[in-house]
């Protein structure tokens, strides 16, 4: 026997879990990218193609879903060929080895289909243009066509074809073939929707070619690089990166450059040409992106040399992993719950609304609209979804620091927990300082401070980072640190998106009157405020009695209240705005 | 040579080379010579060696196929109904002995049938599956019954969308030919109890006067074969020390025309008569591997040779049946007594150590998730470093409980 190390899975259990040597784990079906679009891993319209056994169609489509219907005799489920002997599912021994629950009502239909399909009907299918015209299933019947606003008929899309088809059932169908280039008698076949999969087994149905369910898979060597349009390419097709770090650049934690200018640059990933010296940042949308790209003739010869992107950067020559600082464990349970409790909950809940007073500062895009500074709309809207995705991050570290506290209280290391909702009336700065917590405009004071705090070796994440390291230790619930973990990764991201926000103002540095982007927003008193205050009331206290029962394990309960917390902070955005317009600030506390 | 196996693994040397058997997820893989090497080096070198030598074939999962936890509520979706606990035969190891359970005689009344169907069809969501299986006692005795339970079964399942599968395990001295048909439209599976041929059979199974029962079954049965294509009807064999020819049952029944044959061996009998001592034990495998061979040689040569405890051996391990449990018992399948009792399964009507809810109340999911907990394989001795044990499941519940391990 040849000396060579082979396995062969043999029985079904050892087949299915069997990974081809060299194949990563992306490639099993279960990770697969699919639905209708063609190019992805599964195309489904692969399999639904042959749902009436004996027959495989195409689905006839427009371009795309906005398209006219500029050829109304084309669309549809158009018949491809008739295959009734190639079809193993329409064979009596395929049909005898049915389980007997479904050879019951399968048998009496085989015989008869692979007859017409063999006989006179089959024949006629063979040439022409035959459409679906109508299917029926369980005593319903759905038209392939439709009447267009003029009166006229169409085709039904084939995407639309596509979806009736596999909303079918397992079970008897009928289906009407209509020839649409020439008048013809309609066939008429009584089948099922195909068994995918054998019942038994999971096996896919032997009808399938090797390869056809496959067959539209987009390949980075041809054109489909340039064309995806779907954005899901399954190895990572990115649009637009951050340039490799060249070598000795000083770089964040996360590995992106230090140079701010350089980490905000961001360049199309497909550019032609790669020099670093003529880089320049990639433009706003696609289209005007394309003619700075590889062209059809340069993606087949060259798409090797796209770089391999990690983290949104460009990796260059070598990829050298960031490395982990290590921080000192707290000494003791107590001593770390004491820090979750007292500071690092406090914290991130006076940053969240801290952010969030902010984000009411800024004008809304419909108030940046008339403004002589051109960028001044879309500058407002990302500084705007960047503030409130940084707030609402803050809002989950809570819960997150919550969550931590519940857990060691559960794991029986501290001894109990009750919420923490109150914010910290101090927030870290840099240099081992602090300053009071502030509601104030995005000035550009309050935008140094908030970088300050999410700054990477600030105090904050050098707390987590200790959190983390305690957590790691034998003593503690496994997955626990991964939580503290997210939080301090979470940190880099806030600490990006500042910056970024920041890189995207700098433009008005010299405005006058100065800062265009921003209302005047004066703090309101309590009774301006009532209603936003009830709301931020409300919020608290739903979320309080939430984190008790989620201590406890109740979780529909908490859910319930969750959802309750969660309308109130609606609620509360929609005054904030409003109040905001008025120039009025929620005093928070 | 000693067997190499562990815990995780077995290999078996076959004509076609040699095999190697993951327990986890009971996969099966053809290896080379190399590997088979380093799978004896590992067992050699103990449990850490094997578990990295799994990972680095690629045959250690992320997650087990079967984790360490036991079910927990699994949903209900067969029962079987005592509907006579009475029989007409006297066997000498009966379980039931003689029908009563070790009670009074008595009958399944209706309202606990109908009661029994109704939990069982309504908590089934539409499209899937149930099954009811008549057992007894001897369930022919309550033919009235029997036949209003399924007529009922089939109206109220048909009316929810949901398919229901019957089953009858009789001793087959009371069939009628109109039976057959009623069978054959219900769509039965149809278990005859048969211990042998002839007056080997007539030994341990006879009437409760002592009158021979097998040739008054034999005659009763050409009205079920009739309906051959569409009726199922199995043989099956409780062997004791008394019928240990297995090999020539096993044609004869065969040749009778059964749809298979397929043998039990009696290791409990709550009087202990005909139970299987350790001697027999090694002579029932010799004859179930004599059995074997021979469906080797038949199948090799083309031909059907249905040897029941074969075939469904063949087909786990070609689908790598993988479970924590031997069947379905106390799980999604219960017995129910004539009074209504749920019970882990028919072997446990009327016994305390299986009792586990009313058909009126439902399951009693306190004492099934004890049930559960302390009867999955893993907790089981000698079962948790067992190779076989995901293929086994640790063996009947019921013989296990009353009688251990021996086999």
């Amino acid at each position: 026997m040849a000396n060579t190390g082979k396995i062969f899975p043999r029985n079904l259990t050892a087949r299915a879990a069997y990974q081809v040597v060299g194949n990563p784990d992306s490639t099993r079906p279960e990770d697969a990218v699919g639905n209708c679009y063609p190019g992805l891993e599964a195309d489904l319209r692969n399999l639904d193609r042959r749902f009436f056994p004996g027959l495989v169609f195409n689905f006839v489509a427009r371009r795309d879903i906005d398209a006219p219907y500029t050829d109304k005799q084309r669309y549809g489920a158009l018949l491809a060929y008739a295959d009734p002997w190639g079809d193993t599912d329409l064979q009596p021994d395929a049909v005898a080895r049915l389980e007997e629950r479904e050879r019951s009502w399968v048998q009496p239909l085989a015989g008869p289909l692979l007859a017409a399909l063999t006989g006179d009907q089959g024949d006629s299918l063979a040439t022409g243009e035959w459409y679906i015209d109508w299917i029926e299933q369980c005593g319903r019947q759905l038209s392939m066509m439709q009447v267009m606003p003029d009166g006229s008929k169409s085709g039904l899309d084939g995407l639309f074809v596509w979806r009736l088809l596999r909303g079918l059932e397992r079970g008897p169908v009928t289906i009407a073939l209509t020839r649409r280039d020439q008048p013809a008698p309609p066939v008429i076949l009584h089948g099922w929707r195909r068994f995918f999969t054998n019942t038994r087994t999971g096996v896919i149905s032997e009808a399938y070619q090797p390869g056809e369910l496959t067959q539209a898979l987009c390949s980075p060597w041809q054109h489909d690089f340039r064309d995806c349009s779907c954005h899901y390419w399954a190895a990572n097709r990115p649009d637009i990166v951050h340039v490799a770090i060249a070598a000795g650049e000083p770089v964040l934690p996360d590995g992106a450059a230090r140079d701010p200018e350089r980490a905000m640059m961001q360049v199309d990933w497909m550019r032609a040409d790669r020099a670093p010296e003529v880089t320049g940042a990639a433009l706003n949308t696609m289209p005007v992106n394309r003619p700075y790209q590889m062209d059809y003739y340069q993606i087949n010869r060259t798409w090797q040399d796209l770089s391999m992107v990690i983290g949104n950067i460009e990796i260059g020559a070598r990829y050298v992993p960031p490395t982990a600082d290590a921080a000192e464990p707290y000494v003791s349970p107590d001593e770390l719950a004491a820090a979750l409790r007292d500071t690092m909950a406090p914290v991130e809940m006076t940053l969240a609304i801290e952010y969030l007073y902010a984000y009411f500062s800024l004008l809304t895009p419909e108030e940046a609209a008339g403004s002589p500074w051109a960028e001044l709309t879309s500058d407002v809207t990302f500084s705007r979804s960047m503030l409130m995705l940084t707030a609402g991050s803050e809002m989950q570290h809570l819960r997150w620091t919550n969550e931590l506290l519940w857990r060691l209280a559960a794991a029986g290391l501290v001894k109990d927990y009750s919420p923490v909702l109150t914010p910290s009336e101090q927030v870290p700065c840099r240099g081992g300082k602090s300053r009071p917590r502030r509601l104030h405009g995005l000035d550009e004071k309050t935008l140094k401070d908030f970088i300050a705090v999410e700054a990477p070796k600030g105090k904050l994440e050098a707390d987590y980072s200790r959190a983390v390291a305690t957590l790691r230790t034998a003593t503690y619930p496994a997955h626990l640190s991964e939580l503290a973990g997210r939080i301090v990764n979470d940190g880099l991201q806030h600490y990006n998106r500042l910056r970024d926000v920041r890189g995207v103002l700098a433009r008005y540095k010299t405005a006058d009157p100065p800062y265009p982007y921003l209302r005047e927003l004066q703090l309101g008193t309590p009774a301006q405020t009532a209603a936003a205050l009830t709301a931020y009331g409300e919020i608290t206290t739903k979320l309080s009695q939430a984190y008790s029962l989620l201590a406890r394990g109740d979780f529909a309960d908490a859910g319930r209240l969750i959802a309750d917390a969660r309308v109130a902070m609606n609620t509360l955005l929609d005054e904030g705005e409003r109040l905001a317009k008025h120039g009025v600030g929620i005093p928070f506390w | 040579m000693r067997d190499t196996e562990s815990r995780h693994l077995r290999l078996v040397d076959t004509a076609f080379g040699p095999h190697l058997l993951v327990v986890d997820g009971s996969r099966l893989y053809a290896i080379d010579q190399q590997s088979r090497g380093e799978v004896e080096a590992a067992v050699v070198e103990g449990e850490q060696s094997v578990r990295e030598l799994l990972a680095r074939f690629g045959m250690l999962p992320d997650r087990p196929y079967i984790g360490a936890e036991p079910l927990i509520d699994p949903p209900l979706r067969s029962l079987s109904l005592a509907i006579a606990q009475r029989c007409n035969l006297a066997c000498s190891y009966c379980y039931a002995q003689g029908g009563g359970f070790g009670g009074e005689e008595r009958a399944m009344p209706w309202s606990v049938a109908a009661a029994s169907v109704r939990r069982l069809v309504e908590e089934c969501p539409p499209g899937e599956r149930v099954f009811i299986g008549f057992l007894g006692g001897e369930p022919l005795t309550h033919r009235a019954l029997l036949r209003r339970t399924t007529e009922y079964a089939a109206e109220i399942a048909g009316r929810q969308g949901v398919s229901v599968g019957f089953a009858i395990t009789t001793n087959g001295t009371l069939l009628r030919p109109d039976d057959a048909s009623f069978f054959h439209r219900h769509r039965f599976a149809v278990t005859i109890s048969l211990d042998g041929v002839g007056d080997v059979h007539d030994r341990l199974r006879p009437f409760r006067g002592g009158r021979a029962s097998y040739q008054s079954i034999l005659d009763r049965l050409e009205p079920l074969f009739q309906y051959r294509q569409n009726l199922p009807v199995f043989a099956r064999v409780t062997v004791t020390p008394r019928n240990l020819g297995l090999r020539e049952t096993l044609d004869r029944f065969i040749a009778l025309g059964f749809h298979s044959v397929g043998f039990s061996p009696m290791l409990a009998a709550p009087n202990h008569v005909d139970e299987l001592t350790e001697p027999d034990l090694d002579v029932l495998l010799g004859e179930l591997i004599a059995c074997g061979r021979e469906f080797e040689r038949q199948v090799v040569a083309g031909r059907h040779y249905p040897f029941a405890n074969m075939i469904s051996a063949m087909e786990e391990i070609h689908r790598g049946t993988h479970r924590p449990y031997p069947c379905g018992a106390g799980a999604g399948y219960f017995g129910v007594s004539a009074d209504g009792g749920l019970f882990a399964c028919h072997r446990f009507v009327d016994d305390p150590a299986g009792a586990l809810g009313h058909v009126e109340s439902g399951p009693d999911r306190d004492a099934q998730r004890q049930w559960l907990a302390e009867r999955i394989v893993d907790r089981q001795e000698p079962c948790r470093s067992c190779w076989a044990r995901y293929l086994c499941g640790g063996g009947c519940h019921h013989e296990v409980i009353h009688r251990g391990r021996p086999a």
